[in-house]
């Protein structure tokens, strides 16, 4: 691994304007969530601020009669994800980079720190929500710990069957799966604009997470991010050990592929 | 200016963006056609009863849609120089008026075409018949735009609702121009009006409906739609679409006659 190589995209990539408008994306369902435990009456935690950012919607079930009300919020979140990381591979390109890459003398080395640096993006983005999260949780009198508190749990996701045994299943299905997807969509979007235009990238790996909100297979990676459809908080819905293989599948498939196709792409005439 | 106007609006109908943008709001379209259930036609077009798969992918990504075949025109030739040769040749007026009009019809033929597809094609298979007031399936009531056509001449309701979002398709695609060339890259360009109608979705649910129903729909992004879930007077809807319409003239007249070059 070419460290040089990883350093410049941490410091060219990760310190970019667009991390600081992040916050404004998290505000809202902190709002809303510090709605719900006013509500309850109690202060919530930490840990139940942090689940509400992607507790997603039950699965929706499509028929004649009913309208499809897509959960917004959560769309939002996904997307605001995948826009911070759209761009950058072609703007390390046309700039600097293409010193960068003459050096680097490996383009698969090039585009394995991307992926790096695209992970580490999608750390960067939680690790923001995370402090957001925080930061109301103190606002409104909670206690800043990774407990949870069950009132407030059952009242946000509010599904009676949910049967809460500890904190640490609770951060699993909110936080840690949803950060393994997201990972993985970000490097399939990144692979993909190899291929296709950026825009055309984006809506294609954003059309598979609005497919997953209406279709609940643990194929479509969408419902891993979503917690109340984890099978681990809600026995009998999805599979986990079926979602994490969809997701590695689609993280390593993305690499390979993405490494491939750069490998062959003649870069001096590629434009957007 | 005629002159102008027809270069920009033959660029505008013939790229391959403007293709896959049509064909993809076809196929969401047919898409919601096939998997609808059974009903009259009243009931069941996308239109009226976004229901499934299909309405749902063209109702929420359409401000994409309308944004991918010309919205980023402005932005290329400024990035690519050809707006200068353009400039030496035609007032900038003209160009800017000329350019707003290829990127408005080019956004509402993708809008409308596939709303129109879908009622035709629904118009083949469900019978014709008149909604009656009490109708368990009826998804438009007092308070909705147009709702006394709809109980009247439903062929007419559905016509003027295309037509609707014809003009709703060419307001939202002409944002567009009001970011003018500062974003790096076309995609941002292409996504401007989608991300300003998500954050509108997304601020008005949270701070003015809050977890209630309520009485009138603001979203734009919903007001494309003849059947919302609460009601979407005329009112509002040509007041949203004069707002949009005013931003695009203004800034975009601003961004693309009283710039620098």
């Amino acid at each position: 691994m070419n460290y040089k190589l990883l350093q410049h995209d941490f410091r060219t990539g990760l310190l970019r304007k667009r991390y600081l408008w992040l916050p404004l994306l998290f505000i809202i369902p902190c709002y809303i969530s510090s709605r719900i435990t006013t509500a309850l009456g109690m202060p919530g935690t930490w840990l139940d601020y942090l689940c509400f950012f992607f507790f997603g919607c039950e699965p929706i079930y499509l028929n004649s009669l009913d309208k499809v009300i897509l959960p917004v919020q959560w769309l939002s979140l996904v997307g605001g994800l995948l826009l911070v990381n759209l761009d950058y591979l072609l703007y390390d390109l046309d700039n600097a980079g293409q010193q960068i890459i003459v050096r680097s003398a490996s383009r698969t080395q090039w585009f394995i720190s991307k992926c790096m640096w695209n992970i580490a993006s999608t750390m960067v983005y939680f690790i923001e929500m995370a402090v957001v999260a925080w930061f109301f949780c103190v606002i409104k009198g909670g206690e800043s710990t990774l407990t949870q508190i069950s009132e407030v749990s059952v009242g946000t996701y509010n599904v009676a069957e949910i049967t809460l045994q500890d904190g640490g299943k609770l951060a699993f299905a909110a936080i840690l799966m949803p950060f393994f997807t997201l990972a993985a969509a970000s490097l399939l979007q990144m692979a993909l604009c190899i291929f296709i235009p950026p825009v055309f990238s984006f809506f294609f790996v954003f059309m598979i997470m609005e497919l997953s909100v209406l279709l609940p297979f643990p194929v479509l990676m969408g419902n891993a991010a979503m917690a109340i459809r984890s099978g681990i908080l809600h026995p009998g819905f999805m599979n986990v050990g079926m979602e994490i293989l969809a997701n590695t599948v689609v993280m390593v498939g993305s690499i390979v592929m993405g490494a491939i196709g750069f490998r062959r792409k003649d870069i001096i005439k590629w434009r957007e | 200016m005629q002159s102008i106007l027809r270069v920009e609006l033959w660029k505008a109908t013939h790229n391959i963006k403007f293709y896959i943008a049509l064909t993809a709001g076809v196929l969401f379209a047919v898409l919601d056609a096939i998997l609808t259930g059974n009903g009259p036609l009243y009931g069941v077009c996308m239109i009226v009863s976004p229901t499934n798969l299909g309405s749902a992918l063209f109702f929420f990504f359409w401000p994409i849609l309308v944004a991918l075949p010309y919205g980023w025109s402005f932005w290329k030739e400024k990035k690519d120089q050809s707006y200068i040769q353009i400039e030496a040749r035609v007032c900038r007026k003209e160009f800017f008026w000329a350019k707003f009009m290829a990127v408005f019809i080019s956004g509402g033929i993708v809008m409308s075409i596939p709303i129109l597809l879908n009622i035709l094609i629904l118009a083949l298979f469900h019978p014709y018949e008149m909604p009656h007031v009490l109708s368990g399936m009826n998804a438009l009531v007092n308070g909705y735009f147009l709702s006394s056509l709809y109980h009247s001449n439903l062929w007419l309701f559905l016509f003027i609702w295309c037509l609707v979002d014809f003009l709703w398709g060419g307001v939202i695609a002409c944002f567009c121009l009001v970011v003018g060339s500062k974003p790096t890259f076309q995609v941002m360009v292409i996504l401007t009006p989608y991300l300003v109608l998500l954050a509108l979705e997304i601020i008005l649910n949270t701070f003015l409906y809050g977890p209630n129903f309520t009485l009138y729909e603001v979203c734009p992004m919903e007001l494309a739609k003849a059947g919302t879930l609460s009601a979407n007077p005329g009112w509002i809807i040509f007041s949203e679409m004069g707002l949009f319409a005013a931003l695009d003239i203004g800034l975009g007249y601003w961004q693309v006659v009283k710039h620098e070059l």
